[in-house]
């Protein structure tokens, strides 16, 4: 189906981050919408549109979203209603019921009918048998991804005593010394007052980058140690941010591993 | 009262014709993936383990987006054949059926939806005059 360029995703995703450039309109679940369009389209296409208008596709795909979310509220609400907390069949068929009574369905008006035999079900029947199977045009991945977060354990975990007596072992552990003892102690007498704050503040940004960057260091030397096991089931695409991120591996601690550092400049 | 036995049969029908549909809905694949679905019905707070609902609120779906889409169709093929001026030109344009704003806002009206798009962003007194009245 033609269109402005949505022929594969990466056209898609560059034409979403140039809107968004453009309109400075983020949504949360873009992601979703991307995915609502391209069915869309693929309805729209069987139906028989040769091509659409951007702005028509958008507004369609929201307003099946909608229609998504209403169906799942109701359903919701009529389960719970029923005492349940997990919806039926038949609760969906009166959600159905409900969105579709605006342009009505047989058989609303007798009331000793069943939910199975009512109009709106016999219609999605024949739809079922009467269409062609389209399947979705892209693999999606289950969403949202969920991470694993596996963080700094506690005294009690790593072993660790806690320093203080009014520190219990039960909370998490402190990071390692060396990410926040300053290297070098600044001290300079002969300074004028406007300099001093500036000063006090570089120097105090220079205390906190140079014990970051050995962290950051002591991370990149030991690879991606803790990220391979957050890996779980076949959600590899989206972990190989986390596996590659050394921030999730788990801390060394002082002395474990020889790091070399190298002179870092500051501008 | 006289309903009841009836019922009562016709129901046991309807309950195996209900089973045996959700059944072929699992053959059946539709064009709004199970994913998205699931992630919109979670949202909502819908709770079910059952993967046929997902694929009857899919299905459902689809066939709410394919009957809006057939009326557009028909108001887009309709005022194609209402403007009939050089047989020509008309017969090359008539292949590109294109969904508009416009004939998708007639449809959804119908189920209740109003969508109601701006036709025009004026920077001048005459932008937006017909072409009649601005020949005129």
């Amino acid at each position: 189906m033609k269109d402005g360029g949505f022929e594969n995703k990466k056209e898609l995703e560059n034409s979403k981050n140039q809107s968004k450039s453009s309109k400075f309109y983020i949504k949360s679940d873009d992601f979703a919408l991307a995915i609502a369009k391209v069915a869309v389209a693929q309805v729209c296409e069987s139906v028989g549109f040769q091509s659409f208008q951007h702005s028509a596709l958008e507004a369609l795909s929201d307003i099946i979203v909608w229609y998504i979310y209403n169906l799942g509220k109701t359903a919701n609400f009529n389960a719970n209603l029923a005492g349940r907390v997990e919806a039926n069949v038949f609760d969906v068929i009166q959600g159905l019921e409900e969105l579709e009574s605006g342009l009505g369905f047989a058989g609303a008006s007798d009331v000793n009918r069943c939910v199975a035999n009512l109009g709106i079900v016999r219609d999605i029947v024949h739809f079922v048998g009467d269409g062609d199977d389209i399947p979705f045009a892209y693999e999606v991945p289950w969403f949202p991804v969920v991470k694993e977060w596996k963080g700094i354990g506690s005294f009690w975990e790593k072993g660790e005593d806690p320093h203080e007596e009014h520190i219990p072992s039960w909370l998490p552990a402190f990071p390692d010394p060396e990410t926040y003892a300053a290297r070098s102690s600044v001290g300079n007498g002969t300074m004028t007052a406007s300099n001093e704050v500036k000063n006090g503040l570089l120097r105090v940004e220079r205390k906190i980058e140079r014990p970051l960057l050995n962290f950051q260091q002591q991370f990149a030397h030991n690879g991606n140690e803790g990220g391979s096991s957050h890996v779980v089931g076949d959600k590899g695409k989206a972990k190989e941010a986390s596996n590659s991120n050394p921030y999730l591996a788990a801390p060394l601690h002082f002395g474990e591993k020889e790091v070399h550092v190298s002179p870092v400049h500051y501008g | 009262m006289n309903h009841n036995p009836q019922s009562s049969d016709g129901k046991q029908d309807d309950d195996s014709a209900l089973s045996d549909f959700l059944a072929s809905l699992m053959d059946y694949a539709p064009t709004i993936p199970d994913e998205l679905v699931e992630h919109y019905l979670a949202k909502s707070g819908f709770q079910c383990p059952d993967v046929r609902l997902i694929r009857l609120v899919a299905v459902a779906t689809q066939k709410f987006v394919a009957e809006v889409a057939s009326d557009a169709l028909q108001h887009c093929k309709a005022r194609q054949a209402a403007v009939v001026k050089d047989k020509r030109e008309k017969q090359q344009k008539d292949k590109r059926l294109i969904l508009t704003m416009d004939d998708l806002s007639k449809s959804l009206r119908e189920y209740g939806v109003n969508v109601k798009h701006q036709e025009y962003f004026a920077d001048s007194p005459s932008t937006g005059i017909d072409p009649a009245s601005r020949e005129e």
